[in-house]
């Protein structure tokens, strides 16, 4: 599961969430003008809710409890959070930069030639 | 739970802090206060929040309140000339032109048109521009040896002669209007995605895609899955269906039917496909269609990071336009092309996912904008003019471990066969047209997907198209009655009725996660060989005869699972036996017990029909002649990438590593 309320006080009311979930995962209470995270066991994780969400209602879980299962997959390391992602994330194209700045000075191609792959 | 990504709480006011103390001061109201019908203005509460406590330290609310039922469907009955099933660019090409074509449309979808399925994530739209100098005949040199030799060379002779104007019919829906990467925008600073959000709503394609097919004059039905395709006689009448969340029955009476419903997966692991569920597929096995090469795996990744977090992965491909593609294979790169593609998209994930990963310390960042244009995909015409820069989304974690969709198919490889000479997508039942990715088995990417980034948005718009126009012109003239008989509703009622019924049986959610245990490891599905496989096949028919009879419901958000099991089961024992079908190694297909190419015995399409007692027919379709290529050619040159085990079990030497897609 992957959609979590970061506050109910913040939901509008306007049903983006319902209305833009693929998973049936969010139901809308009328009395209270409130949506409901009814099956988050179903949520995809794609965060289509969590993007366009007004008020502010809802966040996306780095956790993942039930869907880590891939073919297979590599270990990771205490030292990886989202936050130190969030800062490899960010750096990123600086470091793209300064990596195409170096392979130009080699006499490498500016454009990146051709791979074909 | 610390969230993800999420700033700091004690960042000042940034516009999302702003925004959430607004809130929070109107919060310390109360929930009951806060109840009224109307959406509240998120603005009026910004405004208070102008002189609100942020620093108060409100209580944030998170717990959820009860789960209400949602109301039925004020309609439930439709009548038309096309029903269009699945809302993804192949349904909306369908819909639109069916209904330019002078037919009366219904789009049914289990979601909402623009939001469902797998086409909010196209990320990328290639076409084949011979006004910017494109050779055909490059092109397909490159995707006959890169499929493998499977390849449908008359569905890519469509592509080749429409996929520009199916760019310009997309671009003139306001599909596609191009605005800067987050990377480029101060929202960059601190991955504020709601704020990049919001500063691109007005050219945000998904929220278009909906308002684009009503104004048009088409009704729309949407949170509604259809179970079964309605034939009277031989001829299709319409489809049943129900309305997700309230469980109610939905009848389409039509004159003709085009299922565009996408493929499935097992489970979504990283990869937003997980409202595909091979609902298509399972219906029309029923109909007794022949289903194809569903041994062809999808080889897309996630990083190990957060392997099963698609909006880790796939965030910038729903935020960001649609870069543009294409115009990237010439007569010089057209072989290097193909073997480049082959390399780096089946054996280096075979032989990366075989060997195991380099630890994940979450700094591989991939950034497409420092990509060479090879890998963007970009034009190599050197012309100014030309607007195919390539794919060049903001920089996200790397994928480095296959398997986000396990059970989806390579593109365009399975489902529904058509025959070799079919390029409408009709199904050979009169009225019934399927179109689209994972749904219309056509084989246009042969046994691989060797054809660049931005095929598929582009090729199932096509398919849509076509089908649209088909089934338009069927419904005019039609004799059929367009009507569901009532003991088709009693049917499709009786099934989706059957899990509430349950007394005793199980949960949908634990089947799930059960069959994708089965199927998900490594020797299943990337790894093959018999043994594996039987296994699978055993593990697969007990949950076909011991579980599926007895999936439980208590609500209609899990009757839908229910019925989606039931499809994810039978695709999964077609995967299994098709796998076990081809004694070979091929495109995205590896068998470690037949590590090589084998052209005497499977240049052919594998079909599975359901046979007259229930049980499934397999079958081989050869291919034409024309399109396979010269057989007579030296093996090692024909096939100029190896699988592990090959070069020993043919005789030729190892080649040096195929890896390419690195830590």
């Amino acid at each position: 599961m992957s959609v979590v309320r970061y506050d109910l006080n913040n939901c509008i009311g306007c049903q983006h969430c319902v209305t833009v979930c693929p998973m049936d995962v969010f139901r809308f209470d009328t009395d209270n003008n409130k949506s409901v995270i009814a099956y988050p066991e179903n949520c995809q994780s794609c965060g289509q809710c969590y993007m366009g969400c007004q008020g502010r209602s809802l966040d996306m879980s780095y956790y993942q409890t039930s869907m880590v299962n891939a073919a297979a997959r590599a270990a990771v390391p205490d030292s990886v959070t989202p936050d130190s992602v969030k800062e490899a994330t960010i750096a990123q194209p600086e470091k793209s930069a300064e990596e195409a700045a170096a392979k130009e000075a080699e006499g490498g191609d500016k454009s990146g030639g051709w791979s074909g792959k | 739970m610390s969230n993800f990504m999420d700033e700091s709480r004690s960042d000042g006011l940034s516009r999302r802090a702003f925004l959430r103390a607004g809130s929070l001061a109107a919060g310390g109201l109360g929930l009951m206060a806060l109840s009224g019908c109307a959406p509240q203005e998120a603005s009026e509460k910004t405004d208070t929040a102008a002189t609100g406590d942020a620093a108060s330290g409100e209580t944030r609310v998170t717990t959820e309140l009860a789960i209400p039922a949602a109301a039925a469907p004020e309609k439930t009955t439709y009548d038309c000339d096309v029903l269009v099933i699945g809302g993804g660019f192949a349904g909306l090409n369908a819909a639109m032109a069916a209904k330019d074509a002078g037919a009366s449309v219904v789009m049914v979808d289990k979601g909402n048109p623009g939001y469902s399925g797998l086409s909010p994530w196209p990320s990328s739209h290639r076409w084949f521009d011979p006004d910017m100098g494109d050779d055909a005949d490059a092109f397909k040199k490159a995707i006959t040896m890169g499929g493998e030799y499977l390849v449908n060379q008359n569905w890519y002779q469509m592509w080749i002669d429409h996929s520009k104007e199916t760019y310009q019919r997309l671009a003139d829906w306001g599909l596609m209007d191009r605005y800067d990467r987050c990377a480029d925008t101060e929202y960059w600073n601190d991955l504020d995605f709601q704020g990049y959000y919001d500063a691109n709503a007005s050219v945000d394609r998904h929220a278009r895609w909906l308002p684009l097919i009503e104004e048009a004059g088409i009704e729309v039905a949407p949170f509604t899955m259809v179970v079964d395709v309605a034939r009277d006689g031989d001829a299709v009448c319409g489809a049943v269906g129900f309305h997700v969340p309230s469980g109610t029955l939905v009848t389409f009476n039509a004159k003709s039917v085009i299922m565009a419903m996408g493929g499935g997966c097992y489970k979504p692991t990283g990869y937003p496909v997980g409202g595909n569920t091979f609902d298509g597929e399972y219906i029309a096995y029923n109909l007794g269609l022949p289903i194809a090469n569903k041994e062809f795996d999808d080889f897309h990744v996630t990083t190990s990071y957060a392997s099963g977090n698609s909006f880790v992965d796939n965030q910038w491909d729903w935020l960001e336009n649609i870069w543009l593609c294409g115009g990237d294979i010439t007569a010089d790169t057209a072989e290097s092309y193909a073997t480049g593609k082959e390399k780096a998209m089946v054996v280096a994930r075979v032989t990366g996912t075989i060997d195991g990963m380099a630890v994940n310390d979450g700094t591989n960042i991939e950034d497409q904008a420092a990509a060479d244009i090879g890998r963007r995909g970009g034009t190599l015409s050197g012309n100014e003019d030309d607007i195919r820069i390539g794919k060049m989304l903001s920089p996200k974690p790397k994928g480095d471990c296959y398997g986000a969709a396990v059970g989806m198919q390579s593109h365009f490889s399975g489902g529904v066969f058509c025959g070799l000479d079919d390029v409408e997508g009709a199904t050979g039942i009169p009225g019934l047209w399927v179109a689209g990715d994972g749904i219309n088995g056509c084989a246009v990417t042969g046994s691989a997907y060797p054809v660049g980034v931005g095929f598929t948005s582009n090729f199932t718009s096509i398919q849509g198209h076509i089908a649209g126009e088909a089934a338009a012109k069927y419904a005019a003239s039609a004799s059929t009655s367009g009507k569901v008989p009532q003991d088709t509703i009693d049917a499709v009622k009786a099934e989706i009725e059957a899990p509430l019924n349950q007394e005793k049986g199980f949960s949908p959610d634990w089947a799930r996660d059960e069959l994708h245990g089965i199927m998900s490891p490594f020797w299943v599905l990337v790894d093959k060989s018999e043994p594996a496989l039987k296994a699978a096949l055993t593990q697969v028919q007990q949950m076909r005869d011991k579980v599926v009879p007895k999936l439980q419901a208590t609500n209609p958000h899990q009757q839908r699972l229910c019925i989606e099991m039931k499809h994810k089961v039978l695709s999964a024992e077609m995967k299994l036996r098709a796998s076990l079908e081809r004694q070979e190694s091929r495109g995205a297909h590896y068998r470690s017990d037949f590590p090589y190419r084998d052209d005497d015995n499977f240049l052919c399409y594998i079909t599975i029909t359901k046979g007259d007692k229930g049980d499934m027919v397999i079958d081989r379709v050869p291919l034409k002649q024309d399109w396979v290529g010269d057989t007579k050619q030296d093996y090692a040159t024909r096939y100029a990438v190896r699988f592990p085990g090959e070069a020993k079990a043919k005789g030729l030497p190892e080649e040096e590593s195929t890896g390419g897609w690195g830590k």
